[in-house]
Protein backbone atom coordinates (compact mmCIF):
# COMPACT_ATOMS: atom_id res chain seq x y z
CA UNK A 1 0.00 0.00 0.00
CA UNK A 2 2.51 2.59 1.14
CA UNK A 3 5.02 1.23 -1.29
CA UNK A 4 7.45 3.46 -3.06
CA UNK A 5 7.00 2.62 -6.73
CA UNK A 6 10.26 2.70 -8.52
CA UNK A 7 10.56 -0.49 -10.50
CA UNK A 8 13.85 -1.34 -8.78
CA UNK A 9 13.70 -4.30 -6.46
CA UNK A 10 13.05 -3.26 -2.87
CA UNK A 11 16.16 -3.19 -0.77
CA UNK A 12 14.66 -2.38 2.62
CA UNK A 13 11.24 -3.83 3.13
CA UNK A 14 8.86 -3.56 6.07
CA UNK A 15 5.65 -5.55 5.94
CA UNK A 16 2.92 -4.99 8.50
CA UNK A 17 5.44 -4.18 11.17
CA UNK A 18 4.17 -3.52 14.66
CA UNK A 19 6.37 -2.61 17.58
CA UNK A 20 5.12 -2.20 21.12
CA UNK A 21 7.02 -1.47 24.27
CA UNK A 22 6.18 -2.34 27.79
CA UNK A 23 6.65 0.69 29.96
CA UNK A 24 7.97 0.53 33.50
CA UNK A 25 4.45 0.88 34.89
CA UNK A 26 3.46 -2.21 32.89
CA UNK A 27 1.43 -0.44 30.19
CA UNK A 28 1.86 -1.38 26.56
CA UNK A 29 2.81 1.46 24.23
CA UNK A 30 2.34 0.82 20.54
CA UNK A 31 5.15 2.78 18.96
CA UNK A 32 4.43 1.56 15.42
CA UNK A 33 1.29 -0.14 14.14
CA UNK A 34 1.07 -2.08 10.90
CA UNK A 35 3.77 -0.15 9.07
CA UNK A 36 4.52 -1.25 5.52
CA UNK A 37 7.25 0.46 3.56
CA UNK A 38 9.43 -0.50 0.61
CA UNK A 39 12.67 1.34 -0.01
CA UNK A 40 14.58 0.78 -3.27
CA UNK A 41 18.36 0.45 -3.35
CA UNK A 42 20.22 3.71 -3.56
CA UNK A 43 17.27 5.89 -2.55
CA UNK A 44 17.39 8.78 -0.14
CA UNK A 45 14.38 8.44 2.12
CA UNK A 46 13.41 10.91 4.82
CA UNK A 47 11.13 10.00 7.70
CA UNK A 48 9.12 12.95 8.90
CA UNK A 49 6.66 13.16 11.74
CA UNK A 50 5.83 14.67 15.11
CA UNK A 51 7.74 13.77 18.25
CA UNK A 52 6.93 10.33 19.57
CA UNK A 53 5.51 8.96 16.32
CA UNK A 54 8.08 6.18 16.19
CA UNK A 55 10.70 7.52 13.77
CA UNK A 56 13.62 6.41 15.91
CA UNK A 57 11.91 3.11 16.57
CA UNK A 58 11.54 2.52 12.83
CA UNK A 59 15.21 3.29 12.29
CA UNK A 60 16.29 0.99 15.12
CA UNK A 61 14.20 -1.81 13.66
CA UNK A 62 15.90 -1.45 10.28
CA UNK A 63 19.31 -1.31 11.98
CA UNK A 64 18.56 -4.44 14.00
CA UNK A 65 19.04 -2.67 17.34
CA UNK A 66 15.60 -3.72 18.54
CA UNK A 67 13.24 -6.51 17.61
CA UNK A 68 9.84 -6.09 16.02
CA UNK A 69 6.75 -7.31 17.84
CA UNK A 70 5.18 -8.64 14.64
CA UNK A 71 5.56 -8.34 10.86
CA UNK A 72 8.64 -8.60 8.67
CA UNK A 73 11.71 -6.40 8.46
CA UNK A 74 13.91 -7.30 5.50
CA UNK A 75 17.23 -5.89 4.41
CA UNK A 76 18.52 -7.02 1.02
CA UNK A 77 15.94 -9.81 1.08
CA UNK A 78 17.07 -11.17 4.46
CA UNK A 79 15.19 -10.88 7.73
CA UNK A 80 16.88 -8.43 10.09
CA UNK A 81 17.64 -10.04 13.43
CA UNK A 82 20.68 -8.19 14.65
CA UNK A 83 22.92 -5.43 13.33
CA UNK A 84 24.96 -6.33 10.28
CA UNK A 85 27.98 -4.83 8.58
CA UNK A 86 25.67 -3.50 5.89
CA UNK A 87 24.47 -0.76 8.20
CA UNK A 88 26.05 2.49 9.35
CA UNK A 89 24.32 4.70 11.87
CA UNK A 90 24.47 8.38 12.79
CA UNK A 91 22.75 9.39 16.00
CA UNK A 92 21.11 12.61 17.05
CA UNK A 93 24.20 13.53 19.07
CA UNK A 94 27.65 12.78 17.63
CA UNK A 95 28.47 10.13 20.29
CA UNK A 96 32.20 10.52 19.70
CA UNK A 97 34.62 8.93 22.14
CA UNK A 98 36.37 11.91 23.75
CA UNK A 99 39.63 10.01 24.35
CA UNK A 100 40.07 9.28 20.65
CA UNK A 101 41.22 11.74 18.00
CA UNK A 102 39.08 12.56 15.00
CA UNK A 103 40.87 9.95 12.92
CA UNK A 104 40.71 7.35 15.69
CA UNK A 105 36.98 8.00 16.10
CA UNK A 106 36.38 7.71 12.40
CA UNK A 107 38.25 4.39 12.27
CA UNK A 108 36.47 2.83 15.25
CA UNK A 109 35.08 0.10 12.98
CA UNK A 110 38.62 -1.18 12.42
CA UNK A 111 39.21 -1.69 16.15
CA UNK A 112 35.95 -3.61 16.25
CA UNK A 113 37.20 -5.92 13.52
CA UNK A 114 35.04 -4.71 10.64
CA UNK A 115 37.95 -3.96 8.32
CA UNK A 116 41.73 -3.65 8.36
CA UNK A 117 43.30 -0.66 10.07
CA UNK A 118 45.16 0.45 6.95
CA UNK A 119 42.02 0.32 4.87
CA UNK A 120 40.04 2.17 7.53
CA UNK A 121 42.64 4.89 7.79
CA UNK A 122 42.64 5.41 4.05
CA UNK A 123 38.85 5.50 3.72
CA UNK A 124 38.46 7.67 6.80
CA UNK A 125 41.02 10.18 5.52
CA UNK A 126 39.10 10.40 2.27
CA UNK A 127 35.78 11.06 4.02
CA UNK A 128 37.37 13.49 6.44
CA UNK A 129 38.59 15.44 3.42
CA UNK A 130 35.17 15.24 1.77
CA UNK A 131 33.39 16.73 4.78
CA UNK A 132 35.96 19.50 5.07
CA UNK A 133 37.81 18.39 8.18
CA UNK A 134 41.24 17.99 6.63
CA UNK A 135 43.90 19.07 9.13
CA UNK A 136 41.75 18.14 12.13
CA UNK A 137 42.65 14.43 12.10
CA UNK A 138 44.68 14.63 15.28
CA UNK A 139 42.32 16.88 17.21
CA UNK A 140 40.13 15.56 19.99
CA UNK A 141 36.32 15.90 19.95
CA UNK A 142 36.47 18.41 22.82
CA UNK A 143 38.33 20.75 20.50
CA UNK A 144 35.66 20.67 17.77
CA UNK A 145 32.36 22.47 17.31
CA UNK A 146 29.11 20.51 17.36
CA UNK A 147 28.82 20.62 13.57
CA UNK A 148 32.36 19.35 13.12
CA UNK A 149 31.70 16.53 15.59
CA UNK A 150 28.60 15.48 13.69
CA UNK A 151 30.66 15.38 10.49
CA UNK A 152 33.13 13.04 12.20
CA UNK A 153 30.18 10.85 13.20
CA UNK A 154 29.12 10.69 9.54
CA UNK A 155 32.65 9.66 8.50
CA UNK A 156 32.67 6.98 11.18
CA UNK A 157 29.38 5.56 9.95
CA UNK A 158 30.70 5.38 6.39
CA UNK A 159 34.16 3.93 6.94
CA UNK A 160 33.24 0.24 6.80
CA UNK A 161 31.40 0.98 3.55
CA UNK A 162 27.86 0.05 4.61
CA UNK A 163 25.20 -0.11 1.93
CA UNK A 164 22.65 1.49 4.23
CA UNK A 165 23.13 4.69 6.19
CA UNK A 166 20.63 5.30 8.99
CA UNK A 167 20.55 8.82 10.35
CA UNK A 168 18.46 9.81 13.36
CA UNK A 169 17.96 13.58 13.35
CA UNK A 170 21.70 14.06 12.89
CA UNK A 171 21.49 17.82 12.39
CA UNK A 172 18.77 18.60 14.92
CA UNK A 173 21.13 20.13 17.47
CA UNK A 174 22.90 22.40 14.99
CA UNK A 175 22.33 26.03 14.09
CA UNK A 176 20.49 26.80 10.85
CA UNK A 177 23.56 27.77 8.84
CA UNK A 178 25.63 24.72 9.77
CA UNK A 179 22.62 22.61 9.11
CA UNK A 180 22.11 24.00 5.58
CA UNK A 181 25.77 23.45 4.89
CA UNK A 182 25.78 19.86 6.11
CA UNK A 183 22.63 19.05 4.14
CA UNK A 184 24.41 20.09 0.96
CA UNK A 185 27.50 18.08 1.97
CA UNK A 186 25.45 15.02 2.79
CA UNK A 187 23.72 15.22 -0.57
CA UNK A 188 27.03 15.27 -2.44
CA UNK A 189 28.41 12.41 -0.33
CA UNK A 190 25.34 10.37 -1.18
CA UNK A 191 25.41 11.30 -4.87
CA UNK A 192 29.04 10.16 -5.10
CA UNK A 193 28.11 6.64 -3.96
CA UNK A 194 25.28 4.16 -4.21
CA UNK A 195 24.20 4.06 -0.60
CA UNK A 196 20.64 3.86 0.58
CA UNK A 197 19.96 6.53 3.20
CA UNK A 198 17.13 6.60 5.70
CA UNK A 199 17.13 9.98 7.37
CA UNK A 200 14.90 10.94 10.29
CA UNK A 201 14.03 14.57 10.79
CA UNK A 202 11.28 16.74 12.18
CA UNK A 203 12.17 19.63 9.92
CA UNK A 204 9.87 19.69 6.90
CA UNK A 205 12.21 21.68 4.71
CA UNK A 206 15.14 19.42 5.57
CA UNK A 207 13.01 16.42 4.65
CA UNK A 208 12.03 17.91 1.29
CA UNK A 209 15.54 19.13 0.51
CA UNK A 210 17.19 15.74 0.92
CA UNK A 211 14.52 13.27 -0.11
CA UNK A 212 13.85 11.13 -3.10
CA UNK A 213 10.95 9.90 -1.02
CA UNK A 214 9.44 11.53 2.01
CA UNK A 215 7.66 9.22 4.41
CA UNK A 216 5.15 11.11 6.55
CA UNK A 217 4.27 9.46 9.84
CA UNK A 218 1.53 10.21 12.34
CA UNK A 219 1.54 9.54 16.06
CA UNK A 220 -0.53 7.48 18.50
CA UNK A 221 -0.14 4.90 17.18
CA UNK A 222 2.84 5.52 14.90
CA UNK A 223 1.85 4.83 11.30
CA UNK A 224 2.69 5.88 7.76
CA UNK A 225 0.19 8.36 6.38
CA UNK A 226 1.78 9.14 3.02
CA UNK A 227 4.87 8.53 0.94
CA UNK A 228 5.68 11.50 -1.26
CA UNK A 229 8.10 11.34 -4.18
CA UNK A 230 10.10 14.54 -4.37
CA UNK A 231 10.78 15.37 -8.01
CA UNK A 232 13.22 18.22 -7.63
CA UNK A 233 16.35 18.04 -9.78
CA UNK A 234 19.74 17.10 -8.25
CA UNK A 235 22.01 18.39 -7.03
CA UNK A 236 19.65 20.52 -5.03
CA UNK A 237 20.83 23.95 -3.98
CA UNK A 238 19.88 26.16 -1.08
CA UNK A 239 18.25 28.57 -3.56
CA UNK A 240 15.70 25.93 -4.45
CA UNK A 241 14.23 26.21 -0.97
CA UNK A 242 12.59 29.43 -2.11
CA UNK A 243 11.13 27.98 -5.31
CA UNK A 244 7.39 27.51 -5.73
CA UNK A 245 7.83 23.79 -6.31
CA UNK A 246 9.73 23.32 -3.06
CA UNK A 247 7.15 25.41 -1.24
CA UNK A 248 4.43 23.18 -2.67
CA UNK A 249 5.93 20.09 -1.04
CA UNK A 250 6.41 21.90 2.23
CA UNK A 251 2.85 23.17 2.47
CA UNK A 252 1.45 19.81 1.41
CA UNK A 253 3.23 18.09 4.32
CA UNK A 254 2.48 20.88 6.72
CA UNK A 255 -1.20 20.22 6.05
CA UNK A 256 -0.90 16.87 7.82
CA UNK A 257 0.67 18.28 10.92
CA UNK A 258 -1.81 21.11 11.20
CA UNK A 259 -4.68 18.68 10.83
CA UNK A 260 -3.13 16.59 13.58
CA UNK A 261 -2.70 19.59 15.85
CA UNK A 262 -6.36 20.51 15.37
CA UNK A 263 -7.35 16.97 16.23
CA UNK A 264 -5.20 16.96 19.35
CA UNK B 1 46.29 45.16 5.38
CA UNK B 2 47.48 41.90 6.83
CA UNK B 3 50.44 43.64 8.43
CA UNK B 4 48.22 46.19 10.05
CA UNK B 5 45.96 43.51 11.40
CA UNK B 6 48.76 41.44 12.83
CA UNK B 7 50.42 44.54 14.28
CA UNK B 8 47.19 45.53 15.89
CA UNK B 9 46.71 42.03 17.20
CA UNK B 10 50.12 41.39 18.66
CA UNK B 11 50.31 44.06 21.38
CA UNK B 12 46.79 43.27 22.50
CA UNK B 13 47.69 39.63 22.92
CA UNK B 14 50.91 40.18 24.86
CA UNK B 15 49.21 42.73 27.06
CA UNK B 16 46.61 40.22 28.04
CA UNK B 17 49.24 37.57 28.70
CA UNK B 18 51.21 39.93 30.90
CA UNK B 19 48.13 40.86 32.85
CA UNK B 20 47.27 37.21 33.37
CA UNK B 21 50.72 36.15 34.51
CA UNK B 22 51.31 39.18 36.72
CA UNK B 23 47.87 38.64 38.21
CA UNK B 24 48.86 35.09 39.06
CA UNK B 25 52.15 36.26 40.58
CA UNK B 26 50.39 38.86 42.66
CA UNK B 27 47.94 36.32 44.05
CA UNK B 28 50.77 33.96 44.91
CA UNK B 29 52.72 36.71 46.58
CA UNK B 30 49.66 37.81 48.50
CA UNK B 31 49.09 34.26 49.69
CA UNK B 32 52.70 33.96 50.87
CA UNK B 33 52.54 37.36 52.56
CA UNK B 34 49.34 36.43 54.36
CA UNK B 35 50.89 33.19 55.56
CA UNK B 36 53.94 35.01 56.93
CA UNK B 37 51.61 37.52 58.60
CA UNK B 38 49.67 34.65 60.14
CA UNK B 39 52.87 33.14 61.57
CA UNK B 40 54.03 36.54 62.82
CA UNK B 41 50.74 37.23 64.58
CA UNK B 42 50.92 33.79 66.16
CA UNK B 43 54.54 34.26 67.27
CA UNK B 44 54.54 37.84 68.52
CA UNK B 45 50.97 38.80 69.28
CA UNK B 46 48.81 35.77 70.02
CA UNK B 47 51.17 33.92 72.37
CA UNK B 48 52.48 36.93 74.37
CA UNK B 49 49.05 38.55 74.58
CA UNK B 50 47.23 35.47 75.80
CA UNK B 51 50.12 34.09 77.80
CA UNK B 52 49.35 30.57 76.65
CA UNK B 53 51.86 28.09 77.98
CA UNK B 54 54.12 26.59 75.30
CA UNK B 55 53.10 23.19 76.65
CA UNK B 56 49.63 23.88 75.22
CA UNK B 57 50.42 25.89 72.10
CA UNK B 58 54.01 26.29 70.88
CA UNK B 59 55.26 29.27 68.94
CA UNK B 60 56.05 28.76 65.23
CA UNK B 61 59.74 29.22 66.10
CA UNK B 62 59.56 26.36 68.61
CA UNK B 63 57.99 24.13 65.98
CA UNK B 64 60.79 25.06 63.60
CA UNK B 65 63.36 24.18 66.23
CA UNK B 66 61.64 20.88 66.87
CA UNK B 67 61.67 20.13 63.14
CA UNK B 68 65.35 21.01 62.95
CA UNK B 69 66.24 18.83 65.95
CA UNK B 70 64.22 15.96 64.50
CA UNK B 71 66.16 16.28 61.30
CA UNK B 72 69.66 16.50 62.79
CA UNK B 73 69.08 13.90 65.47
CA UNK B 74 67.94 11.64 62.67
CA UNK B 75 64.54 10.41 63.83
CA UNK B 76 62.14 12.57 61.78
CA UNK B 77 63.15 11.42 58.32
CA UNK B 78 63.24 7.64 58.98
CA UNK B 79 59.85 7.83 60.67
CA UNK B 80 58.46 9.85 57.78
CA UNK B 81 59.70 7.17 55.39
CA UNK B 82 58.09 4.43 57.45
CA UNK B 83 54.71 6.16 57.29
CA UNK B 84 55.16 6.98 53.61
CA UNK B 85 55.93 3.33 52.93
CA UNK B 86 52.79 2.17 54.76
CA UNK B 87 50.68 4.72 52.89
CA UNK B 88 52.09 3.90 49.47
CA UNK B 89 51.91 0.12 49.73
CA UNK B 90 48.46 0.23 51.32
CA UNK B 91 47.18 2.72 48.77
CA UNK B 92 48.45 0.74 45.79
CA UNK B 93 47.13 -2.56 47.15
CA UNK B 94 43.77 -1.10 48.21
CA UNK B 95 43.10 0.76 44.99
CA UNK B 96 44.26 -2.15 42.82
CA UNK B 97 41.86 -4.47 44.65
CA UNK B 98 39.08 -1.88 44.54
CA UNK B 99 39.50 -1.54 40.80
CA UNK B 100 39.87 -5.26 40.15
CA UNK B 101 36.71 -6.10 42.09
CA UNK B 102 34.73 -3.25 40.55
CA UNK B 103 35.08 -4.67 37.04
CA UNK B 104 33.16 -7.94 37.54
CA UNK B 105 30.65 -6.22 39.82
CA UNK B 106 29.87 -3.60 37.18
CA UNK B 107 29.88 -6.06 34.27
CA UNK B 108 27.86 -8.95 35.66
CA UNK B 109 24.66 -8.46 37.63
CA UNK B 110 25.04 -11.90 39.21
CA UNK B 111 28.44 -11.02 40.69
CA UNK B 112 26.99 -7.80 42.02
CA UNK B 113 24.10 -9.58 43.69
CA UNK B 114 26.40 -12.10 45.31
CA UNK B 115 29.03 -9.64 46.49
CA UNK B 116 27.07 -6.50 47.31
CA UNK B 117 25.84 -7.60 50.79
CA UNK B 118 29.44 -8.11 51.89
CA UNK B 119 30.56 -4.86 50.36
CA UNK B 120 27.75 -2.93 52.02
CA UNK B 121 28.48 -4.57 55.38
CA UNK B 122 32.22 -3.95 55.13
CA UNK B 123 31.60 -0.40 54.09
CA UNK B 124 29.32 0.23 57.06
CA UNK B 125 32.05 -0.76 59.50
CA UNK B 126 34.04 2.26 60.66
CA UNK B 127 37.46 1.09 59.51
CA UNK B 128 39.19 3.13 62.16
CA UNK B 129 37.30 1.27 64.87
CA UNK B 130 38.64 -2.10 63.83
CA UNK B 131 42.24 -0.91 63.65
CA UNK B 132 43.06 -2.40 67.10
CA UNK B 133 41.86 -5.76 65.84
CA UNK B 134 44.25 -5.60 62.92
CA UNK B 135 47.12 -4.82 65.24
CA UNK B 136 46.23 -7.80 67.37
CA UNK B 137 46.00 -10.03 64.33
CA UNK B 138 48.93 -8.81 62.30
CA UNK B 139 51.27 -7.31 64.83
CA UNK B 140 52.94 -3.96 65.39
CA UNK B 141 54.78 -3.96 62.09
CA UNK B 142 54.16 -2.94 58.52
CA UNK B 143 51.50 -5.50 57.59
CA UNK B 144 48.76 -4.31 59.96
CA UNK B 145 49.25 -0.74 58.74
CA UNK B 146 49.19 -1.73 55.09
CA UNK B 147 46.00 -3.71 55.62
CA UNK B 148 44.17 -0.84 57.30
CA UNK B 149 45.34 1.65 54.70
CA UNK B 150 44.35 -0.78 51.97
CA UNK B 151 40.91 -1.34 53.46
CA UNK B 152 40.31 2.38 53.80
CA UNK B 153 41.48 3.09 50.25
CA UNK B 154 39.50 0.23 48.78
CA UNK B 155 36.01 1.68 49.10
CA UNK B 156 36.25 5.05 47.37
CA UNK B 157 38.12 3.45 44.49
CA UNK B 158 35.74 0.52 44.28
CA UNK B 159 32.57 2.58 44.43
CA UNK B 160 33.77 5.21 41.99
CA UNK B 161 34.99 2.61 39.52
CA UNK B 162 31.68 0.77 39.60
CA UNK B 163 29.84 4.05 39.01
CA UNK B 164 32.26 4.94 36.21
CA UNK B 165 31.96 1.60 34.47
CA UNK B 166 28.19 2.02 34.56
CA UNK B 167 28.21 5.57 33.26
CA UNK B 168 28.08 4.52 29.61
CA UNK B 169 25.35 6.45 27.80
CA UNK B 170 22.57 4.61 26.00
CA UNK B 171 23.61 5.95 22.61
CA UNK B 172 27.23 4.89 23.17
CA UNK B 173 25.99 1.40 23.88
CA UNK B 174 23.93 1.45 20.69
CA UNK B 175 26.94 2.65 18.74
CA UNK B 176 28.83 -0.46 19.78
CA UNK B 177 25.77 -2.62 19.14
CA UNK B 178 25.56 -1.38 15.57
CA UNK B 179 29.08 -2.74 15.02
CA UNK B 180 28.21 -6.04 16.70
CA UNK B 181 31.02 -5.41 19.15
CA UNK B 182 31.85 -8.24 21.52
CA UNK B 183 31.61 -7.78 25.25
CA UNK B 184 35.38 -7.55 25.50
CA UNK B 185 35.59 -4.96 22.71
CA UNK B 186 32.92 -2.87 24.40
CA UNK B 187 34.83 -3.04 27.66
CA UNK B 188 38.20 -2.31 26.10
CA UNK B 189 37.16 0.54 23.81
CA UNK B 190 34.18 2.06 25.63
CA UNK B 191 33.42 1.09 29.22
CA UNK B 192 36.96 1.15 30.57
CA UNK B 193 38.18 4.46 29.13
CA UNK B 194 34.79 5.99 29.85
CA UNK B 195 35.23 5.23 33.55
CA UNK B 196 38.56 7.11 33.67
CA UNK B 197 37.49 10.32 35.36
CA UNK B 198 35.47 8.41 37.96
CA UNK B 199 38.43 6.19 38.81
CA UNK B 200 40.69 9.20 39.19
CA UNK B 201 38.14 10.86 41.49
CA UNK B 202 38.12 7.68 43.59
CA UNK B 203 41.91 7.63 43.76
CA UNK B 204 41.90 11.27 44.87
CA UNK B 205 39.62 10.50 47.78
CA UNK B 206 41.51 7.30 48.54
CA UNK B 207 44.94 8.90 48.73
CA UNK B 208 43.85 11.39 51.38
CA UNK B 209 42.10 8.71 53.39
CA UNK B 210 45.14 6.45 53.16
CA UNK B 211 47.30 8.91 55.11
CA UNK B 212 44.61 9.09 57.80
CA UNK B 213 44.48 5.30 57.85
CA UNK B 214 48.22 4.94 58.38
CA UNK B 215 48.30 7.45 61.21
CA UNK B 216 45.35 5.91 63.02
CA UNK B 217 46.91 2.48 62.68
CA UNK B 218 50.12 3.82 64.18
CA UNK B 219 48.23 5.48 67.02
CA UNK B 220 46.76 2.13 67.91
CA UNK B 221 49.97 0.22 67.99
CA UNK B 222 53.33 0.89 66.43
CA UNK B 223 56.95 1.44 67.37
CA UNK B 224 57.79 3.56 64.36
CA UNK B 225 56.23 6.09 62.04
CA UNK B 226 54.96 9.63 62.33
CA UNK B 227 51.80 8.51 64.09
CA UNK B 228 53.71 6.85 66.93
CA UNK B 229 56.07 9.83 67.04
CA UNK B 230 53.10 12.14 67.54
CA UNK B 231 51.66 9.93 70.27
CA UNK B 232 54.97 9.82 72.13
CA UNK B 233 55.45 13.58 71.82
CA UNK B 234 51.94 14.04 73.13
CA UNK B 235 52.60 11.91 76.22
CA UNK B 236 55.79 13.90 76.85
CA UNK B 237 53.78 17.17 76.61
CA UNK B 238 56.06 18.08 73.69
CA UNK B 239 53.43 19.97 71.68
CA UNK B 240 56.06 21.41 69.37
CA UNK B 241 56.99 17.82 68.50
CA UNK B 242 53.33 17.02 67.81
CA UNK B 243 53.09 19.99 65.49
CA UNK B 244 56.30 18.96 63.72
CA UNK B 245 54.86 15.48 63.12
CA UNK B 246 51.57 16.85 61.87
CA UNK B 247 53.45 19.14 59.52
CA UNK B 248 55.34 16.19 58.03
CA UNK B 249 52.07 14.28 57.58
CA UNK B 250 50.48 17.26 55.87
CA UNK B 251 53.40 17.49 53.47
CA UNK B 252 53.12 13.78 52.66
CA UNK B 253 49.38 14.03 52.07
CA UNK B 254 49.71 17.15 49.95
CA UNK B 255 52.47 15.71 47.76
CA UNK B 256 50.66 12.40 47.26
CA UNK B 257 47.38 14.10 46.48
CA UNK B 258 49.04 16.48 44.00
CA UNK B 259 50.78 13.54 42.33
CA UNK B 260 47.53 11.61 41.94
CA UNK B 261 45.81 14.68 40.53
CA UNK B 262 48.62 15.31 38.09
CA UNK B 263 48.66 11.70 36.95
CA UNK B 264 44.87 11.73 36.72
CA UNK B 265 44.90 14.78 34.50
CA UNK B 266 47.47 13.07 32.26
CA UNK B 267 45.49 9.85 32.04
CA UNK B 268 42.03 11.34 31.52
CA UNK B 269 43.39 14.25 29.51
CA UNK B 270 40.09 14.67 27.69
CA UNK B 271 38.02 15.45 30.79
CA UNK B 272 39.19 19.07 30.88
CA UNK B 273 38.18 19.62 27.27
CA UNK B 274 34.79 18.17 27.94
CA UNK B 275 34.05 20.39 30.87
CA UNK B 276 34.83 23.47 28.80
N1 LIG C 1 12.66 1.59 24.99
C1 LIG C 1 11.39 2.06 25.07
N2 LIG C 1 10.60 1.70 26.11
C2 LIG C 1 9.33 2.14 26.19
N3 LIG C 1 8.77 2.98 25.31
C3 LIG C 1 9.49 3.37 24.25
C4 LIG C 1 10.84 2.95 24.08
N4 LIG C 1 11.33 3.51 22.95
C5 LIG C 1 10.32 4.25 22.46
N5 LIG C 1 9.23 4.18 23.22
C6 LIG C 1 7.94 4.84 22.95
O1 LIG C 1 7.61 4.65 21.60
C7 LIG C 1 7.12 5.84 21.03
C8 LIG C 1 7.93 6.22 19.81
O2 LIG C 1 9.25 6.58 20.24
P1 LIG C 1 10.35 7.06 19.23
O3 LIG C 1 11.57 7.34 20.02
O4 LIG C 1 10.48 6.10 18.12
O5 LIG C 1 9.74 8.42 18.69
P2 LIG C 1 10.37 9.48 17.68
O6 LIG C 1 9.44 9.63 16.54
O7 LIG C 1 11.76 9.14 17.37
O8 LIG C 1 10.29 10.81 18.55
P3 LIG C 1 11.32 12.04 18.59
O9 LIG C 1 11.05 12.88 17.39
O10 LIG C 1 10.93 12.76 19.84
O11 LIG C 1 12.70 11.49 18.64
C9 LIG C 1 7.09 6.87 22.12
O12 LIG C 1 5.78 6.95 22.63
C10 LIG C 1 8.02 6.32 23.16
O13 LIG C 1 7.59 6.69 24.44
MG1 LIG D 1 13.68 9.99 17.90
Amino acid sequence: MNSIENGVSDFISLRHVTKSFETMSGDIVTALRDVSLQIPKGAFVTLLGPSGCGKSTLLRLIGGLIEKTSGDVLLGGKAVEKPTNQVGMVFQSPVLLPWRTVLENATLAADLGKLSRAEARETASRYIRLVGLEGFERKYPGELSGGMQQRVAICRALVHNPSVLLMDEPFAALDAMTRDHLQVELQSLWMAGDKTVVFVTHSISEAVFLADYMVVLAARPGRVVEVIKVDLPRPRTLDMVNSAEFGGYVSHVRGYFEAEERAA
Amino acid sequence: MTDQVSMAMRPAKTKRNRRLSSGFDRVTMLAIALFILFLAVWEWILIPATGVSPALLPRPSQIAVSLYQGAVQGYLLPNTFITLQEVLIGFVVGSALGFALAVPVAEWRAVERILSPYVVALQAIPKVAIAPLFVVWFGYGLSSKVLIVGLITFFPVFINTVAGLRSVAHEQRELFMIYNATRWQRFRYLTLPNSGSFVVAGLNVGVTLSVIGAVVAEFVGAQEGLGSLIVRAGFAMDTAGVFAGVLCLTVIAAILSATVQLLGRKIVFWANDLRR
